[in-house]
C-alpha cells in the first residue's frame, strides 16, 4: 500500500516540479531557472545523502567515474530535458504535455528495449497505441 | 513545434534512465543523485558562460517557484521506494496515474500558470481510454 502511495506521489511530483520550473523560467528565463532547479536539487540531495547514504560513501572509489566517464552522461542529458521542458511547459496544456512525453518514453523504450537488451514486448506497442488513440480523442475534445 | 519539443523531452529521458540506472548501480542511489545534480549544474554553467547568461536572485519572487529541483529529488526516492516492492511496470503505470491527477487539477484550477480548461465528457472518456492502454502495457 504504501509503495503504491509512493508510485503515484512520484508522478505527482514529476508534475509539480515541471509545472513550478515552468512558472519560474516564464519570470526568470529558462536558463536561470534551470539553474536554480539544480542548485536547489543538488543541496536537497545532499541532504538525504547526509542523512541515509553517509554508509555507503565508505570505501567509495572515485576512481570509478574515472574509468566509466559515460557514467556522467545522464545528468547533461537531465540538464537538455530541463531547458527543453522550461520552453515547451508555458506553450502546452499540462495533460498533453504528460500524454506526449509518456508515448515517446514509452516507444523509444520498446526501441531500447530491442535494439539494446533484445527484449521486445508487444503488449507494451499495443497498450501505447491505445494511449496515443486517447491522446488524439483527448486533444479533438479540447477544440 | 512545442509538440516536437514534447516527444523530444520523453526520448532523451528514455536514455537518460538507462545512463543514470548504470550509474546508480554503480555508487548506489544517494550518491547517484548527488553526482547526477552535480554534473548537470556544472554542464548548464558552461552552457551559460556560452550564451554569456547571468544569474541573479531576485527577491520579488515568492521561495516557493524555486522549490522545483527540490521536489525533483523527491521523484527519484518515491520510485527507488516503490520499485523493488510493486516493480518496474507498476511503478511507471502509477506514476503516469499521479502525473495524470495533477495535470488535470492544474489545467481544472488555471494554477502555475495553465491555461483554464473545463472537464468535459468526452475528456473523461479519452482519459478511460489512455488508462486501458496503461493496463494493456502491465498486462
Amino acid at each position: 500500500m504504501i509503495a503504491i502511495l509512493c508510485a503515484t506521489c512520484a508522478g505527482v511530483t514529476i508534475v509539480l516540479s515541471r509545472s513550478v520550473n515552468g512558472y519560474l523560467s516564464q519570470k526568470i528565463g529558462a536558463y536561470q531557472s534551470t539553474f536554480f532547479n539544480y542548485f536547489t536539487g543538488f543541496l536537497m540531495s545532499s541532504i538525504f545523502l547526509i542523512l541515509f547514504g553517509f554508509v555507503n560513501l565508505k570505501g567509495f572509489q572515485f576512481d570509478i567515474l574515472m574509468r566509466q566517464p559515460t557514467l556522467l552522461i545522464g545528468g547533461m542529458i537531465g540538464v537538455f530535458n530541463i531547458l527543453i521542458l522550461n520552453i515547451t511547459v508555458p506553450k502546452i496544456s499540462p495533460v498533453q504535455l504528460t500524454l506526449i512525453t509518456f508515448v515517446a518514453q514509452l516507444l523509444s523504450g520498446v526501441v531500447i528495449d530491442y535494439c539494446i537488451y533484445d527484449i521486445f514486448s508487444i503488449q507494451k506497442l499495443i497498450g501505447c497505441l491505445i494511449v496515443i488513440v486517447g491522446l488524439i480523442a483527448y486533444q479533438l475534445s479540447d477544440e | 513545434m512545442e509538440f516536437i519539443l514534447a516527444i523530444l523531452a520523453g526520448t532523451i529521458v528514455t536514455i537518460m534512465n538507462v545512463f543514470n540506472g548504470q550509474l546508480s548501480n554503480q555508487v548506489g542511489v544517494y550518491l547517484s543523485t548527488v553526482i547526477i545534480h552535480l554534473v548537470g549544474l556544472f554542464t548548464l554553467i558552461i552552457i551559460m558562460i556560452i550564451k554569456k547568461q547571468k544569474i541573479s536572485f531576485q527577491n520579488h519572487i515568492p521561495l516557493i517557484l524555486y522549490t522545483g529541483g527540490m521536489i525533483g529529488v523527491f521523484t527519484v526516492f518515491c520510485n527507488v521506494m516503490s520499485i523493488s516492492t510493486i516493480g518496474a511496470a507498476l511503478v511507471t503505470a502509477l506514476g503516469l496515474l499521479g502525473q495524470m491527477l495533477t495535470s488535470l487539477v492544474l489545467e481544472y484550477k488555471g494554477w502555475l500558470g495553465a491555461k483554464k480548461r473545463t472537464l468535459t465528457f468526452q475528456k473523461v472518456i479519452s482519459l478511460v481510454l489512455v488508462m486501458i492502454g496503461i493496463g494493456v502495457m502491465i498486462l
